[in-house]
């Protein structure tokens, strides 16, 4: 036997039986969502592919490039497990829909007291943990102790007002918190993720680490999904918990696909294999391409993030208010946010985005006027111009091309800017010691409340590591701020805060380059998709319907 | 008994070379500027809850003493925690390692199946037309981009033929089949679930043609140099002489013979493979252990890298093993040493 036509037959073969495989798939249907997981688990095969031309209305199919780590919803910082904690758990309040003001969740109501120090909640009745066991008082004091206890994220919100003495069960749903000092921003700091609420059957899993292990792919949350099951690295996949006391979710499955490539996951949405992708997947330029082509649309919804740069004021010579109100005037906004983000922005004069509480509209704004620049220059003895470096971190087009425009305006008052890109470890402990000159950044609020963004971007305590990335420091603004803080004034603390706004734009510690919008792909059959601008990852699976 | 010692002698002198490479990665990755202790808590860490965390994860220890805690737990077999995942570092590799495993196989596969003959094909018509096929093929298969033809083929099968999917390594609807080795079409396969059999195998055509390209073109231009050598030889001009046929020269006298740097070149596309093709993986959502290894960097989990690091080393060095044993399997001359 000729071995050369053994080999050729072997070789056929084996093609052939691809072609046989790949013959019976059906993946060139509209969507490949065929039934089963709804009802009862389905054996026969035939019935799998019976209709996979239609989708399926009550399977949601989400996509982002980012994995989750774990699910503890007290230790983890990421966005992507934010998704889905916000999901599994209950809060005492929350952010619903498009409001950025909390509404009542496993609290029906509350009360503050006169000093701002004691917070009373009513808990609702009929909100029960997944195991079946009711929500209690004693629950909320048990998560907001191991949120303090793990001392990671959540802690460091709740850790500077609350402490294990500041709780008072007065019966099963009704439960007193004090502070230890008044803080205003505390309810909304509640409807964060870090307010999620736990069963506190966790401490018989607890182990010697608070239930770190044991939370990291489970949970004992009371809220809309259940979690099905999780494949590391693929995908995630949410049950409707069908008692829901808020009503039955009206997606009854979720799949969160991690689909790294974005390139790949805009063809899977196009195909309608995927409902929705995750806002910050894909790059201005390419969205614009995919609206409505193929079935996808593009929604845009307000966004409270903001892109800025600081620039070091612990180095020469940023130090000099002159030459940083020069940098503010040399930059063409208009042309960034037309050329990079597509429009899809608008200019902003201080960290506390439009349509939050406190946002003062009549900050000064610096046009771009070289002129003026220049002049400036002059004054601070700097007309020579000098040589400053901007940090980047890598994998970013957006910030790249952003950096780089940046440069070209720059150039032009003959400060000459060096781009240089780091991975994100060492990006972020170059900003956060102090190395940098300036680092293109961008930055959500965890709540609605301009405490949140002006404590860490303008308190001379956050300096560095706290993320005063600018090393900016000023009494009256500490003093405003610390003022603000203790108030349960909202005059008082909206005056407060207006005031900070406007001694900022004139000291110019930070450039603030736009407000971003927020810009989702999703099919056009998903209806009911409400975007928050400032939980983007907040997203109502338990609300979406598809045509 | 000589084979038996051969073994025994280089396993024993793994140990020193992983030693090295423990010391080496530790090092390394530990002079990454940047805080693993901030990188867990997030930009909006405060300085007191990193400073603890730093604490309890040992990071204020001396460079040296942590060194010397993770080679202790190592030692036990401990790998050490995931700072990324909170999961242990074994149970990690466990779960994304037989996906990489499993594609480095199938593309090995395809490689071997195709590069090879064509390498023959092309020595044997050297400098005709199907010399000349082969070696356009060759050529282009190294130097296409994987993330380009991954997604040129994703383009083209997927989205517009639509015979194949867009990724991952099972159909949604299939459920993975038990988890023996955590090869899907192994598991599926033993357990004689045809449907994920079917489901996973389809998925592996694509991820697995886009990373054999490169080194069908490499095993083919190997090959074909290898054979031109051994064709020029007496005893091939001796085998025709004989009468031989020509498929029982190539592929009986010749094949043989010019093996040698072929399979050198296998193994050395072998063990690179299983580090992982973190383009390939992530064109088509494969959850393999190239991407788990990019998430552990970018994210400072220093038990990650190592663990990734030393299982890759292992593997290396035992691919490298098998291919030297091989050498004697197919050149007897050979004495072990």
């Amino acid at each position: 036997m000729p071995k050369q036509s053994k080999w050729l037959k072997i070789v056929f073969l084996i093609f052939m039986s691809f072609v046989l495989l790949v013959g019976c798939n059906k993946y060139n249907e509209e969507t490949t969502t065929p039934p089963k997981e709804n009802e009862q688990e389905q054996p026969d095969d035939d019935a799998v592919v019976e209709d996979p031309g239609a989708p399926q209305k009550d399977v949601f199919n989400f996509a982002t490039n980012q994995d989750i780590p774990h699910l503890d919803p007290h230790g983890t910082s990421a966005n992507t497990s934010f998704r889905v904690t916000y999901m599994l758990y209950d809060r005492l309040v929350t952010y619903d829909g498009t409001t950025t003001e909390v509404v009542p969740q496993l609290a029906e109501n509350w009360e503050i007291s006169e000093d701002g120090t004691t917070y009373t909640f009513f808990l609702r009745k009929d909100a029960k943990f997944h195991d079946g066991s009711p929500v209690t008082s004693a629950a909320v004091e048990y998560s907001f102790r191991r949120a303090i206890d793990i001392g990671k994220s959540a802690a460091g919100i709740f850790s500077k007002v609350i402490d294990e003495n500041s709780f008072e069960i007065v019966d099963d749903h009704t439960i007193k918190i004090k502070l230890l000092k008044p803080f205003g921003p505390f309810i909304k700091a509640l409807g964060t993720v870090f307010g999620n609420i736990l069963n506190p059957n966790l401490a018989d899993n607890h182990g010697e680490d608070l239930g770190e292990s044991y939370l990291a792919d489970k949970e004992v949350g009371s809220g809309p999904y259940v979690l099905e099951s999780w494949d590391r690295g693929q995908k995630l996949v949410l049950k409707a918990n069908e008692n829901y006391w808020g009503g039955t979710p009206t997606m009854k499955t979720v799949n969160i696909n991690i689909v790294p490539e974005p390139s790949t996951a805009r063809l899977m949405l196009e195909k309608g294999e995927l409902d929705l992708l995750d806002d910050t997947m894909i790059s201005p330029d390419v969205i614009k391409q995919m609206d409505g082509k193929n079935g996808v649309e593009i929604v845009n919804a307000p966004g409270f993030q903001i892109d800025y740069f600081p620039m070091n004021m612990t180095q020469k010579p940023l130090d000099n208010k002159l030459v940083r109100q020069a940098i503010a005037h040399a930059i063409n906004y208009d042309v960034i946010i037309d050329n990079v983000f597509l429009g899809n922005g608008e200019r902003i004069g201080g960290i506390v985005p439009k349509g939050m509480f406190g946002y003062n509209d009549g900050v000064k704004e610096y046009d771009y006027n070289l002129d003026k620049a220049k002049e400036l220059l002059k004054e601070a003895g700097q007309e020579g111009g000098f040589t400053v470096e901007m940090a980047i971190s890598e994998n970013n087009e957006v910030r790249r091309n952003i950096a780089v425009m940046l440069q070209s305006d720059l150039a032009k008052i003959g400060v000459t800017v060096d781009i240089k890109t780091y991975a994100w470890p060492t990006f972020l402990d170059l900003v956060t010691s102090g190395k940098h000159d300036f680092g293109l950044v961008a930055w959500t609020p965890d709540y609605a409340d301009p405490d949140y963004n002006l404590w860490y971007f303008a308190h001379s305590s956050s300096k560095g590591p706290g993320f005063n990335l600018a090393f900016y420091e000023n009494k009256r603004i500490d003093e405003l701020l610390e003022l603000a803080r203790k108030s349960v004034d909202d005059a008082q603390r909206d005056a407060a805060y207006k005031e900070i706004q406007a001694i900022m734009a004139e000291d110019v510690p930070y450039i603030f380059l736009a407000q971003r919008s927020v810009q989702a792909a999703k099919r056009e059959w998903v209806e009911r998709h409400e975007i928050n601008p400032m939980n983007t990852w907040y997203v109502p699976f338990h609300k979406i319907t598809k045509k | 008994m000589g084979a038996i010692r051969f073994i025994v002698k280089r396993l024993i002198l793994m140990l020193p070379i992983l030693l090295g490479i423990t010391i080496l990665t530790f090092f390394i990755s530990n002079t990454i500027p940047g805080d693993p202790a901030r990188l867990i808590l997030g930009p909006k860490a405060t300085p007191e809850g990193i400073e603890r965390l730093r604490e309890e994860m040992g990071l204020n220890d001396p460079i040296y003493v942590q060194y010397g805690k993770y080679m202790y737990g190592l030692v036990q077999g401990d790998f050490g925690k995931s700072t990324y995942s909170q999961q242990a570092v074994s149970e990690d590799l466990k779960r994304y390692f037989p996906a990489t495993f499993e594609l480095t196989l199938f593309s090995m596969f395809l490689t071997v199946l195709i590069g090879i003959p064509f390498g023959i094909i092309s020595a044997n018509k050297k400098d005709k037309i199907p010399d000349q096929i082969t070696r356009f093929m060759a050529l282009t298969g190294v130097a296409m981009p994987a993330f380009w033809l991954g997604i040129i083929l994703l383009l083209f099968f997927y989205l517009k033929i639509g015979i194949l999917p867009g990724g991952g390594r099972i159909d949604s609807w299939v459920s993975p089949p038990e988890a023996i080795t955590g090869m899907y079409t192994i598991d599926s396969l033993l357990t004689g679930n045809w449907e994920a059999l079917k489901s996973s195998l389809i998925h592996l055509i694509l991820p697995g043609f886009t990373q054999a390209a490169v080194t069908i073109g490499m095993i083919t231009r190997m090959t074909r140099s290898s054979m031109l050598e051994v064709l020029r030889s007496d005893y091939i001009r001796t085998a025709y002489a004989k009468g031989g046929s020509e498929n029982r020269v190539l592929y009986g006298h010749a094949l043989q013979n010019g093996m040698m740097p072929i399979l050198t070149l296998m193994g050395m596309t072998f063990g690179h493979a299983l580090g992982g093709s973190v383009l390939v993986e992530s064109v088509f959502s494969w959850p393999g252990l190239g991407r788990y290894a990019v998430n552990a960097i970018n994210y400072l989990d220093f038990p990650a890298v190592m663990g990734v690091t030393i299982l890759i080393a292992v593997l290396f060095i035992t691919v490298n093993l098998i291919i030297d044993i091989l050498y004697h399997v197919i050149d007897p001359r050979l004495k072990y040493e």
